[in-house]
């Protein structure tokens, strides 16, 4: 630990060295830069051998401590020559050469030894990981360069940081875009829609009369501050949130039946609408069920990790699919939030990145304690009815009714553990399929088959019998290594024999158990149904309830106890009780308890509260809920991951080490964890969203990989650029995303044309440096949302559940599974692409062939592709068809006059689709395009009228269409 | 924009489409890898072939649902005497089933079984046709799995992880070697029986891989491939006219910004067009001879496997690098009539037997078959025991999902035709000699496409992952090579 502490310590100062100095230190010897200039060495040629999975000889270049003393044993620093890193790395006997021949063909080049040597000559200080390392506002140094000289006027903070960058690579800035690009860029980027022809004009007006700079200034602030205001705005970022949520509209997997999840996806809307700081946004997400005090919107926050999928095909073990719900829940939130692969910790150590294994399952167990089990009712739920100025009462009183439940069930549980308990003679036991067998006192089911429904007869001798205690055991000794299948026990019949020989059936008045968990009440077990009490779907440890009759027996009684169970998991295999004990209490105060104010009291509230939670009609929604302490789930590590092989020891919720050390608060739940994310003490949370923020605008992070900002990941293009976004997102915006974007799309780096000149393109192909405007292809979502806004078809309706906007017949085949896509009516077949209903085994065609992804799981980055496909879909696709034919129409008509000439149609077609380019020479060929068409015909081509609009409808159609293909309408 | 720059560019464009499309065939991957700069993933395709491939393309019947074993090739003459028996419990420790539960009872086969052909394979009574070509086919009698539950299984079989996000099969292959077609899409997965299989499209999904890789349902009825048809007013010398104006202003907007996605873009809407005539003719069956419906037993406008045995055939002509066939409803559960062996499992015979013994004859007769990769399987097998779900009796006759054991045949190039391979153990219930894994199945299949399975690799969340999966022992079954 001390060793550790220190290693940080040393870090930090060689951080704060490096952020003031530059390359050359003051006796002019090159200061080598541990993360640029020797973790790359490291990283391609020893840790393949000494990484975090491997560690020959007890070296990994993954740890400093591996490396340097005093644990370490083959750096000594400030002397190169003692140090065994460099007599191995310099031999020429291939015996002793590292990397050896086997393994790597050339040895260390002479320039790589050199750093290695100077490294450990300057002290061989050891780098943090640049994208965990403290976050600091800019340097002096880099506040304070020059902007660019051509376009002096660009001088904000990312300008100048970018400028550095472009400088050193012998680029320059772009000019400024056209009035016109920079508005369709921004308009897609931040509201994902184009501007329409009235707000494009009205725009280019009012730039037009700014007579000054700063005029034009203000007007670009006034769009800017037009577009974040926009309800749409939500709508654009929460596609983004979305994909990394794996929000879908069905529960996944083989039948992949249909969830109500839709809210969780308005609620990602109206939490960007409302700039709801990312901070907030974050803990709502992954604890809001933990908040004290929570409101139903803290609760819908939460559906954000009941996206995971849920799967119900027969015979599949629930546990097993409950924990690859959990674990996908780590892999997600370290993805989303840390840009960090600790999917691979979950069976070794890290290979790459200081993450040891038990790390993975310390995380896991701050996740494994909420309810939902694989069920396919996806409990726990809550009834969302479609008034949302409902939704706080009701998610009062569904608290309300946990809370009493807990606490009627409680005056129960209290008691029965204050007092003693007989164990009654078992005279026999009996089941009506299958061999039950008595040892003792416990009664076990020994050999055969027990189906679904079956019953048990117990015949006991009881003496003054006033409660029965049955506790349900596993088959297995405890502590359980795996959970058990289920053991439920669905009603209990209790019978006393009387003087003639006939069996009286006793009224039981109350069930009460050791604690409440699972989707059923102890009180189920007194009904004739398939609801009950014991360890549902599984059973991770003995549980015990008490039955309480109505009246209490003196004296000794023969009892006959029936105990049915027609409790089944998917697959219908029986969850039948393996195990079991019966014990008797004697004592009146269970009778007393039965008729005690208090629980009369409790009982009134709950049935109230039911009363109304019942009534409810509407969204099912899948929700976070902790477990209670009692029934705490325990938390082991699996060799080499495997969920069948859990080791012993117990792990406790908390942070992985490398973390931990650096953290000043204390980490033991969900709620602390979603606090520490967003803490000072978690410099990569930030780093990774803006980094985001910044690919959403530009296609490319400053870090390519937003997936990944490991060792593993591509480095920062511009690290003071990415920490410049993420100080200034936290610290001077407190988390708010608007104010960022708008500064991000105010800059001049953003605002560059993206026209770029030969020097641009050779130096720069991928535009990495940013010598140009960006210029990408619209995402899935845009291109049916353009399509639909241009040809006014688009109906602007926010939130509410999915909708199916036509598709190709025959699309959805899925098996066991009768739902069917019913293309909607009327105004929901307009909808923006975010309400189209998700169906995970099978997405909206049109959408994947535009590279979104299954949302199966966590994606953290869509890969554009260019493909033949696409043309098909927005050339043949009937909804974009349709479009054409809308837009076409809206030409014409607007037209007003009966005669117009053609050019005008085709502009106002052009002007619609905000198609920033030679309007002219489009004008030319598409003027042309409409008069080959027409040439079949004997009517004039220059003009359109009104007697002959249909065959000019059509062939305009087909101008519409060719225009909504165009590269230009395709791309911003 | 300066005519050199442009130049420049141009042959840029030119060099590395060439480089690909004849260096290394590929097609889309290829010129996808180039223009995103993936050098080293560029540089790694461009080893391939690893070495001299004995088949250039795949076609894979999967059999959704999986068929039993023991009532098609595993014959058990030892399972027949228990039929009835209860099942020793030392069969039914540690293990876990999908329904059966408590103690259920052997059943040896239902239909009676001979060898045939040279080989002395053993067939049963319900694939009569197949009979006629089992000296083609490879079989492997130990094929064993981990996972029991359909979705997991059919996710190991074709993407090498039991969990959704890694790439199939096809996907790797479009990434490895890219299509040999210039106007279809080279990897083509065609549906039967109704349904997609249990894990949905992403069976045939390109996972990790980017998106352009993944696999393109088609469609024996309706539009083959989606969105192929022009819209119904639109005559194709009008959608000639539209691309040649939309080329015309991508041009002027490439000439105006120099981006050179513009003119992969401008390729891509040619490649479209060329498809739409190229797919439609594909898929059209009523170019084919009489005599070649009779043999397959096709009826064009239906979907049917027949109909896809017969697109598998035009496909593979046409260079289809990977043609996947599902057939849906294998699951003889007994559950229902449709899923019972003596009722909807005949059924499932009678639709197969024909057309993929057709196939086979078809791609031999045409001289493909011996650079053409046939493989047959389901996702896993099915027990040696009835199924009882519930614990009860059942109203139909079924047998349960076995991980175990299961059998497969491959045919065609790269492989030793009329043979057996591995074998399970009396009672057919699991794979004791030369158990075959789907890991090991990937290597083979690779290898015999000329794919060191190790060395096609994408780095993604910090590993090289490969098809053949990272994490598990794997290796190519060189014992069925030819």
């Amino acid at each position: 630990m001390n060793r550790v502490q220190r290693t940080g310590l040393v870090v930090y100062a060689n951080i704060c060295l490096t952020l003031v100095l530059t390359c050359n230190d003051l006796h002019g010897q090159e200061k080598i830069n541990f993360n640029s200039q020797v973790r790359p060495i490291f990283a391609a040629n020893c840790i393949s051998c000494h990484g975090g999975v491997k560690q020959a000889g007890d070296v990994s270049f993954v740890y400093a401590e591996k490396v340097l003393p005093p644990e370490g044993w083959i750096v000594t620093p400030g002397n190169a020559e003692e140090s065994e890193l460099i007599s191995r790395v310099s031999s020429d006997d291939d015996e002793l050469r590292m990397p050896p021949p086997g393994e790597s063909e050339t040895a260390l080049t002479k320039a790589e030894i050199d750093i290695l040597t100077k490294w450990i000559e300057q002290g061989a200080v050891w780098g943090e990981h640049w994208s965990v390392a403290p976050l600091f506002p800019p340097s002096d140094i880099e506040a304070s360069s020059v902007a660019s000289k051509q376009h002096p006027e660009f001088d904000s903070m990312i300008d100048r940081l970018v400028q550095r960058e472009l400088q050193s690579h012998g680029l320059s800035q772009s000019s400024p875009a056209s009035n016109e690009q920079w508005l369709r860029r921004v308009s897609f980027d931040l509201i994902g829609l184009p501007p329409s022809n009235l707000e494009r004009q009205s725009f280019l007006a009012s730039c037009g009369q700014s007579s000054n700079k700063a005029g034009l200034e203000e007007c670009y602030a006034a769009e800017v501050d037009r577009l974040l205001a926009s309800p749409h705005f939500g709508e654009r970022w929460a596609a983004v949130w979305l994909d990394l949520a794996r929000y879908a509209d069905t529960q996944g997997f083989e039948k992949d039946p249909h969830r109500d999840m839709w809210p969780f996806r308005d609620w990602v809307i109206q939490a960007f609408n409302q700039d709801m700081a990312y901070d907030q946004f974050t803990i709502k997400q992954l604890a809001g069920d933990l908040l004290s005090d929570p409101t139903s919107s803290d609760l819908i926050a939460t559906g954000y990790h009941r996206n995971t999928q849920t799967n119900t095909e027969g015979g599949t073990d629930d546990e097993e699919y409950r924990l690859s719900a959990v674990i996908d829940r780590v892999n997600t939130t370290w993805t989303t939030w840390q840009a960090t692969t600790f999917g691979c910790v979950q069976c070794h150590p890290h290979p790459y990145d200081p993450y040891e294994q038990r790390d993975y399952y310390r995380c896991l167990a701050l996740f494994n304690n909420t309810e939902d089990c694989d069920l396919q009712s996806d409990f726990p739920t809550i009834t969302l009815s479609d008034d949302t100025s409902s939704w706080d009462e009701l998610y009062r009183l569904y608290e309300q009714r946990t809370q009493l439940l807990k606490q009627r069930n409680e005056l129960g549980s209290q008691l029965a553990r204050e007092l003693t308990w007989q164990s009654p003679e078992v005279l026999e036991a009996s089941s009506n399929s299958g061999e039950l067998v008595v040892n003792d006192t416990d009664i076990l089911a020994a050999s055969g088959t027990f189906p679904v429904g079956v019953e048990y007869q117990l015949d006991l001798n009881c003496f003054d019998l006033a409660a029965l205690k049955i506790d349900i055991l596993p088959s297995l000794p405890e502590p359980l290594a795996v959970a058990e299948q289920g053991a439920l026990l669905t009603q209990l019949v209790v019978q006393i024999k009387n003087e003639d020989g006939s069996w009286k059936t006793q009224d039981l008045g109350d069930v009460f158990a050791d604690y409440i968990a699972g989707p059923f009440r102890p009180t189920d077990a007194l009904e004739d149904n398939a609801a009950g009490f014991g360890g549902y779907p599984k059973l991770y440890e003995t549980r015990w309830c008490v039955f309480v009759p109505r009246v209490a027996f003196a004296g000794k009684q023969r009892v006959r106890l029936t105990l049915k169970q027609k409790g089944e998991v998917a697959g219908s295999l029986a969850t039948y009780v393996r195990h079991l004990r019966i014990s008797t209490s004697s004592s009146p105060r269970w009778q007393e308890l039965l008729v005690s104010p208090e629980l009369k009291s409790l009982d009134e509230k709950l049935a109230d509260a039911d009363s109304f939670v019942r009534k409810q009609k509407g969204a099912q929604y899948p929700i976070m809920q902790q477990r209670t302490n009692q029934g705490e789930r325990h938390t082991h590590l699996f060799v080499r991951g495997n969920w069948l092989q859990p080791e012993q020891e117990t792990v406790q919720g908390s942070l992985p080490n490398y973390f931990a050390q650096r953290s000043q608060q204390p980490v033991q739940n969900r709620l602390q964890f979603a606090q520490w994310l967003v803490s000072q003490d978690n410099p990569l949370a930030a780093r990774v969203w803006a980094n985001r923020v910044w690919a959403t605008l530009f296609g490319r992070g400053i870090v390519e990989t937003t997936e990944d900002f490991g060792s593993s990941g591509t480095p920062p293009s511009n690290l003071p650029l990415l920490d410049y976004l993420a100080w200034q997102h936290r610290e001077q915006y407190s988390w708010k995303l608007k104010p960022m974007l708008r500064e991000i799309v105010l800059s001049g780096t953003y605002r560059q044309t993206n026209a770029g000149d030969a020097t641009s393109y050779r130096l720069d192909p991928q535009n990495i440096w940013l010598s140009r405007g960006s210029r990408t292809r619209l995402s899935a979502e845009m291109i049916r949302d353009n399509a639909l806004r241009i040809s006014g078809l688009l109906n602007p309706k926010i939130g509410g559940p999915s909708v199916m906007p036509p598709q190709p017949d025959g699309i959805w085949q899925t098996v066991y599974n009768g739902s069917d896509w019913v293309t909607a009516e009327g105004q929901d077949r307009y909808r923006r692409a975010v309400y189209t209903y998700w169906k995970r085994t099978s997405p909206y065609p049109s959408f994947l062939t535009f590279d979104t992804p299954t949302r199966d799981v966590c994606s953290a980055r869509r890969i554009p592709t260019n493909t033949p496909l696409q043309a098909l879909v927005t050339l043949n696709d009937p909804v974009f068809t349709e479009c054409a034919s809308r837009l076409a129409e809206h030409a014409l008509t607007n037209a007003g006059a009966e005669r117009v000439h053609l050019r005008d149609c085709i502009r106002f077609m052009l002007e619609s689709a905000a198609i920033v380019g030679n309007e002219d020479e489009m004008l030319d060929v598409l003027s042309g395009l409409y008069e080959r068409v027409m040439q079949t015909s004997s009517l004039p081509s220059s003009e359109v009228d009104l007697e002959n609009q249909k065959l000019q409808h059509s062939a305009l159609t087909i101008v519409a269409s060719a225009i909504l293909n165009l590269d230009v309408a395709l791309t911003k | 924009m300066n005519i050199k720059h442009e130049i420049q560019l141009r042959t840029f464009q030119a060099e590395t489409r060439r480089h690909f499309l004849t260096g290394c065939s590929l097609g889309l991957a290829g010129t996808w890898c180039a223009l995103q700069n993936r050098t080293a993933h560029a540089e790694q395709l461009a080893e391939l072939p690893h070495h001299a491939p004995r088949a250039k393309r795949v076609i894979y019947l999967h059999m959704a649902g999986s068929p039993s074993q023991l009532e098609l090739f595993d014959y058990k003459p030892e399972l027949q005497r228990l039929t009835g028996k209860d099942c020793p419990q030392a069969f039914l420790e540690g293990k876990r089933f999908a329904f059966i539960q408590g103690v259920p009872q052997m059943l040896g086969t239902i239909f009676p079984f001979e060898q045939v052909g040279d080989s002395g394979a053993w067939v049963s009574d319900r694939l009569p046709h197949f009979k006629t070509v089992a000296d083609k086919v490879c079989f492997v009698k130990s094929m064993h799995t981990t996972q029991f539950n359909h979705g997991p299984a059919q996710l190991l079989l074709h993407t090498g992880n039991q969990n959704l996000g890694a790439a199939s099969f096809g996907s790797w292959l479009m990434y490895g070697l890219g299509s040999e077609s210039e106007n279809l899409p080279g990897f083509v997965v065609l549906i039967s029986g109704g349904k997609v299989p249990s894990a949905g499209k992403s069976v045939w999904g390109s996972g990790y891989l980017p998106s352009v890789f993944q696999g393109v349902q088609c469609r024996s009825q309706g539009d083959p491939v989606l969105f192929l048809s022009n819209p119904a007013d639109v005559t194709s010398v009008e959608r000639r006219k539209m691309l040649d104006a939309i080329e015309r202003i991508n041009q002027m907007t490439y000439q105006a910004t120099g981006d050179p996605e513009i003119l992969t873009r401008i390729a891509q809407y040619e490649m479209a067009f060329r498809m739409q005539t190229s797919a439609s003719e594909a898929f059209d069956l009523s170019q084919e001879s009489g005599a070649t419906h009779a043999s397959y037993g096709t009826e064009p406008g239906k979907e049917s496997f027949a109909n896809n045995c017969l697109l598998a055939r035009r496909l593979a002509e046409r260079g289809v690098r990977f043609i996947q066939l599902f057939h849906w409803g294998w699951d003889a559960h007994g559950a229902s009539a449709s899923e019972a062996l003596n009722a909807g499992f005949k059924d499932r015979c009678r639709e197969v037997d024909r057309p993929m013994t057709a196939l086979l004859m078809d791609l031999e007769q045409r001289g493909l078959l011996q650079d053409t990769l046939i493989v047959w399987s389901g996702e896993f097998g099915r027990t040696s025991m009835r199924e009882n779900r519930g614990g009860k009796e059942m109203k139909f006759v079924g047998r349960d999902h076995n991980p175990s054991a299961f059998t497969i045949w491959l045919a065609g190039g790269g492989v030793q035709s009329g043979s057996t391979y591995g074998a399970t153990d009396e009672l057919g219930y699991e794979s004791v000699e030369n158990p075959v894994s789907p890991h090991d199945l990937h290597a083979t299949l690779l290898h015999i496409l000329g794919i060191d399975h190790k060395r096609l690799t994408y780095f993604y969340q910090g590993l090289h992952q490969r098809l053949s999966n990272v994490t598990k022992p794997s290796r190519v079954v060189t014992e069925i090579l030819s």
